[in-house]
């Protein structure tokens, strides 16, 4: 286990405050280097038995976010302490508890992490030798002992491995009648570099771009009248569940699935805090798929708050009024 | 060896069940991926499976799981991994 401090600088976040994106990327980085602690080598330099270059891919994640604390509470500049524990079960599946405090805030013990109280997650990675084009089949290979960290070891399976199945065959249903929907999937090109690296799949937490394209996409152009684009930069993401079944390059084409629904929320549903007035809560499920053959490449069920700042707080009734004629 | 092959075999078929997979009767010369189907995180599974069974973790001794393909080459090399700690297989 490790907490890593540090400040948020414009590398992580622009000029903006906290994103998933970059929180996700943040968690990546400290998963990185608790799988090297009290070795020689960088993450880069985790090799099997033939000398082959691995890497500890995501198939599971799952953020929360307390509705108290969303993840723009975390600001350019503010010091912060990003904790990882990970754990083994067998030499190729990982599984990892993640939180993100202040810089003095987390405990040294990640049982004591409070999901109530700060943003966490939980991952499941599967360790893969690195390809460097989509055709390569995904192969697990176990690390020499000599370059990972001596991590404790589980006795029961990721509660990922089991929920990827069950995903997979069924889906989340956590939304029986979508009011949300549109008739086609929304197209997102993956360009190299902003998205991708060369020779390089896209980085788990793009996922979470890619997906946030296709949601906007839905509220701003597939509804009529759709809402309006700078109320959704106040949507907070509470909770985003993704099971990851492949991923793409530079080039690709993905189509992305998103049906929802949205209900009215107390004002006060994100707590005692003057500064927000919150609206509504939406729910999402998204699929993420390879446009040129359909191929499965990640599943996820999202919930996000829509807390406006006081003072738009008469635009909360331009979304009461668009949730009321969805009806 | 019997514990080998029987502990080989339950693992196999557990995660058959669990996925749903169609079963055949063993074979030592059945491919894991090409013939039985396994995909990665199922091979992943099976190792840690028969790490926890076996108490024994060959593809931390310098073996690698590129290098087994089949039923019977999965089986040699727990066998060799409890031959080596000096227990009976």
């Amino acid at each position: 286990m490790i907490i890593e401090k540090f400040e948020l600088t414009m590398s992580q976040l622009g000029l903006g405050a906290l994103t998933e994106y970059a929180l996700m990327v943040m968690f990546g980085n400290a998963h990185s280097h608790c799988l090297t602690l009290g070795r020689d080598n960088n993450p880069s330099q985790i090799v099997d038995a033939h000398g082959l270059t691995l890497y500890p891919a995501y198939f599971m994640t799952h953020l929360t976010v307390p509705a108290s604390r969303p993840l723009a509470s975390f600001a350019l500049w503010d010091r912060v302490a990003v904790g990882v524990d990970v754990q083994r079960f067998g030499d190729t599946l990982l599984e990892s508890s993640y939180a993100l405090g202040r810089e003095d805030e987390l405990a040294e013990s990640a049982e004591s992490w409070d999901p109530a109280s700060t943003p966490m997650m939980r991952g499941a990675n599967l360790i893969v030798v690195d390809v460097a084009e989509e055709s390569a089949s995904r192969r697990v290979s176990a690390p020499k002992p000599d370059c990972i960290a001596d991590l404790p070891k589980v006795k029961k399976p990721p509660h990922g491995l089991l929920n990827a199945r069950k995903v997979r065959a069924n889906g989340f249903g956590a939304i029986p009648n979508p009011r949300l929907a549109a008739e086609a999937p929304f197209l997102y090109d993956v360009a190299l570099n902003r998205d991708a690296a060369p020779n390089h799949a896209m980085i788990f937490a793009k996922f979470v771009e890619v997906m946030d394209y296709a949601e906007t996409a839905l509220l701003t152009r597939s509804l009529q009248p759709g809402f309006q684009l700078e109320l959704l930069g106040h949507l907070h993401v509470l909770e985003r569940e993704i099971y990851y079944y492949g991923n793409a390059f530079a080039g690709e084409t993905l189509a992305i699935h998103v049906k929802g629904d949205a209900r009215p929320c107390a004002a006060d549903h994100h707590g005692e805090s003057m500064a927000w007035v919150s609206t509504a809560l939406f729910d999402f499920e998204i699929g993420v798929y390879r446009a040129r053959n359909n191929a499965l490449l990640a599943l996820a069920r999202v919930r996000k708050l829509l807390a406006l700042p006081t003072r738009l707080q008469d635009a909360a009734s331009d979304v009461a009024r668009a949730l009321a004629e969805m009806d | 060896m019997e514990n080998v092959n029987e502990a080989v075999a339950s693992a196999i078929r557990l995660i058959q069940d669990q996925q749903g997979y169609r079963q055949v009767p063993l074979k030592e010369e059945h491919r894991v991926v090409k013939d039985l189907g396994l995909s990665s995180l199922d091979v992943a599974q099976l190792i840690a499976t028969l790490e926890m069974e076996l108490g024994v973790d060959p593809f931390s001794e310098g073996v690698s799981i590129m290098d087994v393909h089949t039923v019977g080459e999965l089986r040699q090399v727990y066998t060799a991994s409890l031959a080596r700690k000096g227990q009976t297989p």
